[in-house]
């Protein structure tokens, strides 16, 4: 399991739909509004981790 | 658009809510911080339980700005409350301004706050008439979309609300937008709808920060820390505490500078408040019809 960092759910990293690599590292979401939302401001996520 | 907060758990002084803090709701009114024009001035609207009296709540609305209301201002240095819901409205193109229409609303035990567009609203309206009950159509006293999503809510909740839990107010609140996006559908409307909803019967609160195409990003919806809300040293904080002394704020913008106190609302999900101040967030199950 991996967690979605927009919404801090835990998602199936294998069935996840959504998800994009930003500075090298690959990212999941459980949806599209989640995907998007990390594309607008990713450093408001990436440095919560 | 507009600007709101919500409040859930031990209780508080009303002013500490919306007229005190650094970017209270009142700051908002006239110098948002998230929104691309800042004055919110057509009017706003309290509402608050006091339990030892009735389960209804209590709603102060007036159609003057938020910020120059002296009555405003003296009463909330005076009004505590376990639950407060707060607005300030700048009304959309074409909606009138009167109290009628102002924020929140109140139907028996519930309250009721909407910000942004449903999309089409003119066009789905005679649909969204018909579909209500009588006893349902006969409470509508405004002319907004807003209300108008309310007495949908209502009506999707059905007769019996007694017992329901946060867990029914969400599965109400997810029925209403799926209702409206059928609606807008069968109207041909084609624009998304960008909206936030919020509902509390006093005892939990639910609210959602909506988008019909999630490409587009919704209204700003935060979520503070469960603990308590205090003042210290010239700052407004929330500070840990245990779940006798500590309450839950819903805010269209953090109404405090430390950013760690609150979580951003993902968009096109679900926040459930229960009222044992348990917070969960749901992904809003796939509402669009296509
Ligand atoms: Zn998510």
């Amino acid at each position: 399991m991996i967690i979605d960092l927009v919404c801090k759910m835990e998602i199936d990293e294998e069935a996840a739909s959504y998800s994009l690599n930003y500075d090298g590292k690959d990212y999941f979401f459980c949806s599209e509004g989640c995907m998007e939302e990390f594309t607008r401001r990713p450093l408001d996520y990436v440095e919560s981790v | 658009m507009c600007r709101f907060l919500g409040y859930l758990g031990s209780e508080i002084l009303l002013a500490d809510l919306i007229s005190n803090p650094a970017n209270s709701l009142i700051r908002q009114s006239y110098k948002s911080k998230e929104r691309s024009e800042p004055l919110n001035g057509d009017g706003f609207g309290v509402g608050w339980y006091s339990p030892a009296i009735s389960n209804e709540a209590c709603v102060f609305t007036s159609i003057t700005p938020a910020w120059s209301n002296r009555n405003l201002l003296n009463l909330a240095q005076h009004i505590r409350s376990p639950c407060f819901f707060a607005h300030v409205r700048s009304a959309s193109p074409g909606m009138v301004v009167s109290e009628s229409n102002c924020h929140p609303f109140r139907q028996g035990r519930f309250m009721w706050m909407h910000n942004g567009t449903i999309e089409g609203f003119s066009s789905i309206k005679r649909r969204l008439r018909h579909s209500l009950t009588d006893e349902i159509y006969q409470t509508i006293e405004g002319t907004t979309d807003s209300e108008h999503a309310f007495a949908v809510f209502l009506n999707l909740l059905g007769r019996h609300t007694e017992k329901l839990g946060a867990v029914d107010l969400a599965s109400g609140l997810v029925k209403t937008i799926r209702q409206l996006e059928e609606w807008a559908y069968e109207a041909g409307i084609k624009k998304p709808s960008v909206y936030n909803f919020a509902v509390t019967d006093g005892e939990s609160l639910v609210t959602v920060r909506y988008v019909s195409n999630p490409q587009i990003e919704p209204i700003s919806l935060y979520f503070s820390n469960r603990g308590k809300y205090r003042y210290r040293e010239g700052k407004f904080e929330i500070v840990e505490s245990d779940s006798v002394q500590s309450g839950i704020i819903i805010a269209s913008e953090r109404l405090t500078d430390d950013r760690t106190s609150w979580t951003r609302v993902a968009p096109n999900h679900v926040v459930i408040i229960n009222s044992g101040l348990d917070v969960v967030v749901q992904l809003l199950p796939n509402v669009r019809v296509s």
